[in-house]
């Protein structure tokens, strides 16, 4: 049936609407004008059917209803469009009854009632897409007119559709002679800085409430002569870059503090001074130009890790990950994503290529130090963890472990990590950690051939349970993976025969630890039995 | 190879016993009777005769944790308070062994760890301090107050005094009906505390074992009686309450925090569950004294983990795997 007649016959058949333009195809697009009238209210909504209705793109529906003067309530896009998000439907007559629908309660809700959301969302700015600013929160609460230089750099060069988008991260404000840093890792914090500005000017600068304003002269009454003065210094000043970020800081609710970016060109600052009439003084001006908005987000630990992580006695946790091979980059990566904050790595060996296909190494790196490769790794996926690196640490260990002082010293060494997970399959790395006070938790984590189980053993007597485990368990199947020319055979199992076991045990000892129970050895085997499946074997 | 779970824990008590250790038991003898003179040549007229006490006295002792324990009664009068006879007894104890002994606070008791003598054996003493309870009623009573000298369970440090008749805890063990299944399963249990770093104090093991022998019909061979007993533990180690047969006002179940009892409830679900699931892991929760393995064959390849018999011109090859 032809769309642009149901269109018709269903907005005609709805209750409380009066089409007062008739639906007509502009291109692909249906379009047409109507009057919703709710509880005595009307209100004229132009509306714009696009070509893929029923089906929503990318997350929005496909129909707009668009008044401009509606700007300053909630869900309003800044082209006047209203915010529908309804049920499903792949029935044009039913999807247009839904939608229809939600408008009049979003003219019920938000118009008539002038309801506020709980939930806050931030102001709409008119950034462009050449450039995006990250943040974290800093250590100090800003107060309403400071102002001052920051320092930013470099992160990467992307593309957001077409467009190619910079991402920068955001360093240090500096207030006076007070430095206040982000809070990314030190490999980030040593990136090469460039210079900008910022000021905090307490409330959001914006029209209609939730838009940003889109001209200099707008901003001018959030700002203060002193922060004018203090740009017209800077526009004096020799500048290397072509703009200059300006961040503008303000108060979002739960206290925190929320950045936009604006840039200024530096060769055309947008203040100006004025004389007052009457008087020999002048007074700071920004000129009616229009702002160059670029896009920011909060990129704070919270919010980085705020759609999961591990609980705070594990992400705060100092961690130690003993032998980098395919269960220990495994598992310090999964720390990594789950949000903590200190790992130490400890492995001697070199990544070949026959290392990549099951450990969290890649082959664009060629031959590499595992542990610096796995640094690498980690402090990509996240800004926040600090990760060290020992190679012969288990080497030194054992060769003072026979001399008293140097064991001391050893064990006082090992004794500083809340965790410490050995996945060095090292039995004397073993027996060293059976002999440490602290910390409590330390796993000693390695899976038999074919991965068939994954064996976790902990203190007290973690070496003698592990020892008597792995022969317990022991089969006739002795078969290892020895290609030519290899004189050290390994063991057969893919990335995911690996993964999947240590995902299970890295499960199971962090819901331990969040329920604050004791650590205890276990097992995993697995099955074929109805299917692929793991059990659990606690000791 | 599915183990025989009767055999094998026959085969622990046996390897196990006190008497495999004779030379040093006769060490720890001597050594306690030498601490014994000791303290009555110091305290003179304010000490009682001191006496053995612990396993040893109970028959639960087993060879791998050797410890004696020595009780020594003193007078009412003797102190002022239970702390200055604690540390007076420290004091002592200290001055007189540390050249060749660890001297240490410990909860009720003073403990003395030899330096290695030159057979390297390590012989190790419990002193354990005690004041009559009323004024020269010890002979007939046998009622001792203890010093607390550090949290222990739910018992505070220092303020408080356990009042004990340690000769009625002793009685509690020879006494019972089925004194030789009681002392198994403790001796049992108290190998499983040892090899698995586990926390519950001897006393404890003891008086649960015996209330679930009072309690529960515990028959069979040895792998039912055990079970038993674990199955009682686990099922009631959360609720129960444990007195001191020396002091029916101390409840021993205080020894252990809310959290341990939680533990070791877990503890005997987990062993209960994985020995019947599989028997051969019976010999992780119960080993053998690989010191004194067991004489006969089977018994013996069963147990050696290659370490003596498997030495050869090739390297096994690796088990374990990252």
């Amino acid at each position: 049936m032809d769309k642009l007649k149901v269109v018709t016959d269903v907005v005609y058949s709805i209750e409380g609407v009066t089409v007062t333009s008739a639906f007509k195809e502009e291109g692909e697009v249906i379009v047409g004008s109507a009057v919703f009238s709710v509880d005595n209210v009307s209100l004229d909504f132009h509306i714009r059917i696009l070509s893929a209705y029923p089906l929503q793109l990318h997350d929005s529906e496909s129909i707009r209803f668009i008044n401009t003067n509606l700007l300053q309530y909630n869900h309003v896009n800044a082209d006047g469009s209203i915010c529908v998000n309804t049920h499903h439907s792949t029935n044009i007559k039913e999807k247009l009854i839904f939608d229809f629908s939600s408008l009049k309660e979003w003219i019920r809700r938000y118009y008539i009632n002038g309801a506020k959301d709980n939930h806050y969302e931030h102001i709409i700015v008119p950034h462009d897409d050449r450039a995006v600013f990250l943040f974290t929160s800093i250590d100090r609460t800003f107060l309403k007119g400071d102002f001052g230089s920051i320092t930013y750099s470099k992160l990467a060069v992307g593309f957001k559709k077409e467009q190619k988008i910079e991402t920068l991260i955001v360093q240090q404000f500096r207030i006076g002679r007070s430095v206040y840093d982000c809070k990314w890792n030190s490999v980030y914090k040593n990136l090469e800085k460039r210079e900008g500005l910022f000021v905090f000017v307490d409330e959001a600068p914006t029209r209609n409430r939730r838009f940003a304003v889109s001209s200099w002269a707008e901003l001018e009454p959030y700002v203060s002569q002193d922060f004018l003065k203090f740009l017209n210094l800077n526009s004096r000043s020799r500048h290397t870059e072509s703009v200059i970020p300006l961040l503008i800081g303000y108060k979002i609710p739960n206290d925190e503090v929320h950045w936009q970016c604006v840039v200024v060109p530096s060769r055309n600052f947008p203040n100006y001074a004025e004389k007052i009439p009457g008087t020999t003084n002048y007074v700071g001006r920004l000129a009616d130009e229009e702002m160059q908005w670029v896009s920011t987000r909060n990129c704070s630990y919270e919010y980085f890790f705020g759609r999961g992580s591990f609980v705070q006695e594990i992400t705060n946790g100092k961690i130690l990950v003993i032998g980098i091979g395919a269960i220990g980059s495994n598992v310090a990566t999964t720390l990594t994503r789950g949000g903590c904050r200190g790992i130490a790595l400890i492995d001697y060996d070199i990544k070949e290529p026959e290392n990549v296909c099951r450990a969290e190494y890649t082959f664009s790196t060629g031959i590499n130090s595992k542990i610096n490769e796995l640094s690498d790794h980690l402090t990509q996926i996240s800004p926040f963890v600090e990760v060290s690196l020992s190679d012969h640490f288990m080497d030194i260990a054992k060769v003072s472990l026979n001399n008293d002082t140097w064991r001391t010293t050893l064990f006082q060494k090992l004794e500083e990590y809340d965790i410490i997970f050995d996945c060095s399959t090292d039995d004397d790395v073993a027996y060293i950690l059976d002999q440490l006070k602290h910390p409590k938790r330390i796993f000693t984590m390695s899976i038999t051939n074919n991965a068939k189980e994954l064996i976790c053993a902990v203190p007290p007597k973690l070496y003698k349970w592990m020892i008597d485990i792995t022969r317990q368990l022991e089969t006739k199947d002795n078969y290892l993976y020895n290609p030519n020319g290899c004189w050290n055979p390994t063991f057969k199992a893919s990335y995911n025969d690996i993964a999947v076991l240590v995902q299970f045990a890295i499960k199971h000892i962090t819901t331990s630890i969040a329920n604050n129970l004791s650590p205890r050895s276990f097992y995993l085997t697995t099955s074929m039995e109805d299917g692929f499946n793991i059990k659990l074997k606690e000791f | 190879m599915a183990k025989d779970k009767n055999k094998h824990l026959e085969e622990v008590l046996t390897s196990h016993k006190i008497s495999k250790e004779q030379d040093l038991l006769d060490k720890h003898i001597d050594k306690r009777k030498e601490i014994s003179e000791a303290l009555q040549e110091k305290y003179g007229g304010d000490l009682y005769s001191p006496f053995n006490s612990g396993s040893y006295a109970k028959h639960t002792a087993m060879n791998k944790k050797f410890d004696l324990d020595l009780i020594a009664p003193y007078k009412r009068n003797a102190f002022e308070t239970l702390e200055k006879m604690y540390n007076s007894v420290y004091d002592f104890l200290y001055d007189k062994y540390k050249d060749e002994a660890t001297v240490k606070k410990q909860k009720v008791s003073i403990g003395l760890e030899f330096y290695a003598d030159e057979d390297g054996d390590v012989i190790k003493i419990d002193v354990v301090p005690g004041r009559e309870l009323n004024k020269d009623k010890y002979p007939d009573d046998n009622n001792l107050n203890l010093y607390v000298y550090e949290q222990f369970g739910k018992i505070d440090k220092g303020s408080d005094r356990i009042k004990s008749n340690i000769k009625a805890q002793i009685e509690n063990v020879k006494g019972h009906a089925e004194k030789d299944s009681v002392r198994q399963i403790i001796k049992l249990l108290k190998v499983w505390k040892f090899y698995n770093g586990k926390r519950p104090k001897s006393f404890f093991l003891e008086l649960i074992t015996i209330k679930a022998f009072d309690k529960k019909i515990i028959s069979g061979d040895i792998w039912d009686k055990l079970k038993a007993v674990m199955e009682y533990i686990r099922d009631e180690v959360k609720s129960i309450s444990l007195p001191d047969p020396g002091n029916a006002s101390n409840d021993i179940a205080d020894t252990l925090t809310d959290s341990d009892k939680d533990t070791l409830s877990y503890d005997m679900k987990r062993i209960i569950e994985r020995i019947e699931e599989d028997s051969d892991t019976i010999k992780s929760y119960y080993p053998i004294n690989d010191k004194f393995p067991p004489e006969d064959e089977e018994a013996k390849s069963n147990n050696s983990y290659g370490v003596k018999t498997g030495i050869g011109l090739s390297v096994p090859p690796v088990k374990r795997f990252g």
